[in-house]
């Protein structure tokens, strides 16, 4: 388990006995509060890992590879964000596959954009974003982290 | 038997991101059950990391939805608090856990209690891409220096994403767009009686039903509704 996951949980365990302590109506009320956060995201989430599921059985993340092949950064850098957008595969998985295709000879540029679409856009999740903040707000963000991801890793290349 | 079929039928009315995908899985499942059956143990692993974090993320906003005030989220997330909102931003989203979609529901509440936009943006991108457990893994296998250069390019550039996220998207549209408290407003407007009188100090019914419906105030401050056990059923219920 993640380091900050285990802090979560005590967080939560902690900010709980408290509210107990404190306020025994406000603490039931609270938790009511966090009943309802979960059910109404329960099913669109299982949901959405299920179809994240089938994506990485059809498309293994090692694919990259052969899409990445002989091309230049810059088509590198376009193909790895929009693989990056796709998908969305966890931090741990996502930086030893980073790493080893750095090492098979694949732009440190094209990585960086990889994984900060992989983290930051999201086309999967994009339907659990639409039903908390709309449309709009979802094209718009997800637009303005594709353009930043480029940007940003094209700033890095200048750089590293 | 009959009433069962239409419980599903309605479950999947609702669910339209759940009936897409069991619509997938049962094509796929038929033309290639080995496929699927890969799919769903993958599916299995993330479901368990969703159970680690999920609970306990929202047990943390629920007891911050009854214990911090509407002025506190305001003074470090809401529009005036300027500079500081943005680090403030960014260094809650370094120290949370789980992917993305656990930000959603997180974020959304702090918007309800009084949060900007732009700072909502910001809080849901340095989730996604730099928190701290992730910087460590990236640095184990980048190296540190791809990792800082990163981060250094990458703090500012959400924020600005924030801002102009911000500029474009009106609060007002999320609110109405929203489908997760939208539909608590409404059904708690359908219960109030809808002639603006104004005794409860807002201007019209709606917005009591919106207050209503944050928390802000009790079900009671409507004098002229005689539903008021019914709105307090419905917050109990959530819907």
């Amino acid at each position: 388990m993640e380091i900050t996951a285990i802090g979560l949980i005590l967080l939560a365990i902690t900010l709980l006995i408290w509210s107990f302590l404190k306020d025994k109506k406000k603490s039931i009320k609270g938790l009511n509060v966090a009943k309802n956060m979960f059910k109404g995201i329960a099913v669109d989430i299982i949901s959405i890992l299920a179809l994240i599921g089938l994506f990485l059985t059809l498309v293994p993340p090692g694919t990259i590879k052969t899409v990445l092949g002989d091309t230049s950064v810059t088509a590198a850098t376009f193909i790895s964000a929009a693989f990056g957008t796709v998908t969305l595969i966890p931090a741990f998985v996502a930086f030893p596959l980073a790493s080893s295709l750095v090492t098979e000879g694949a732009h440190l540029v094209s990585m960086a954009a990889f994984i900060t679409t992989l983290t930051m856009v999201g086309f999967i999740t994009a339907p659990i974003e639409i039903e908390y903040f709309g449309k709009k707000f979802t094209l718009v963000r997800n637009v303005l982290s594709f353009a930043a991801a480029i940007l940003i890793s094209l700033g890095m290349g200048l750089i590293l | 038997m009959r009433s069962r079929f239409k419980m599903i039928v309605n479950f999947f009315k609702n669910n339209k991101i759940a009936a897409f995908t069991v619509f997938v899985y049962i094509v796929v499942l038929v033309y290639s059950p080995n496929l699927g059956i890969d799919s769903l143990k993958i599916t299995a692993s993330y479901f368990l990391e969703m159970l680690e974090i999920l609970p306990a993320v929202f047990i943390v906003m629920g007891m911050v939805e009854v214990w911090v005030s509407r002025e506190t989220i305001m003074g470090i997330f809401g529009k005036g608090a300027g500079l500081k909102g943005r680090f403030a931003s960014v260094l809650i989203g370094s120290f949370s856990a789980g992917p993305i979609y656990a930000a959603f529901p997180v974020c959304y509440t702090l918007l309800k209690k009084g949060s900007a936009v732009s700072n909502i943006v910001i809080i849901l991108s340095a989730w996604a891409v730099v928190k701290a457990p992730m910087l460590i893994v990236e640095t184990q296998f980048m190296g540190l220096s791809f990792m800082l250069v990163r981060y250094i390019f990458t703090v500012p550039a959400i924020i600005m994403i924030g801002i102009i996220t911000g500029k474009v998207i009106s609060k007002e549209y999320i609110v109405k767009n929203s489908k997760k408290e939208g539909l608590l407003v409404e059904k708690i407007d359908e219960l109030l009686p809808g002639h603006n009188c104004g005794a409860c100090g807002y201007g019209s019914c709606r917005e009591t039903a919106e207050r209503i419906a944050d928390g802000d105030e009790e079900p009671d401050v409507c004098v002229s509704s005689e539903e008021e056990k019914k709105v307090r059923e419905l917050l109990e219920t959530g819907s």
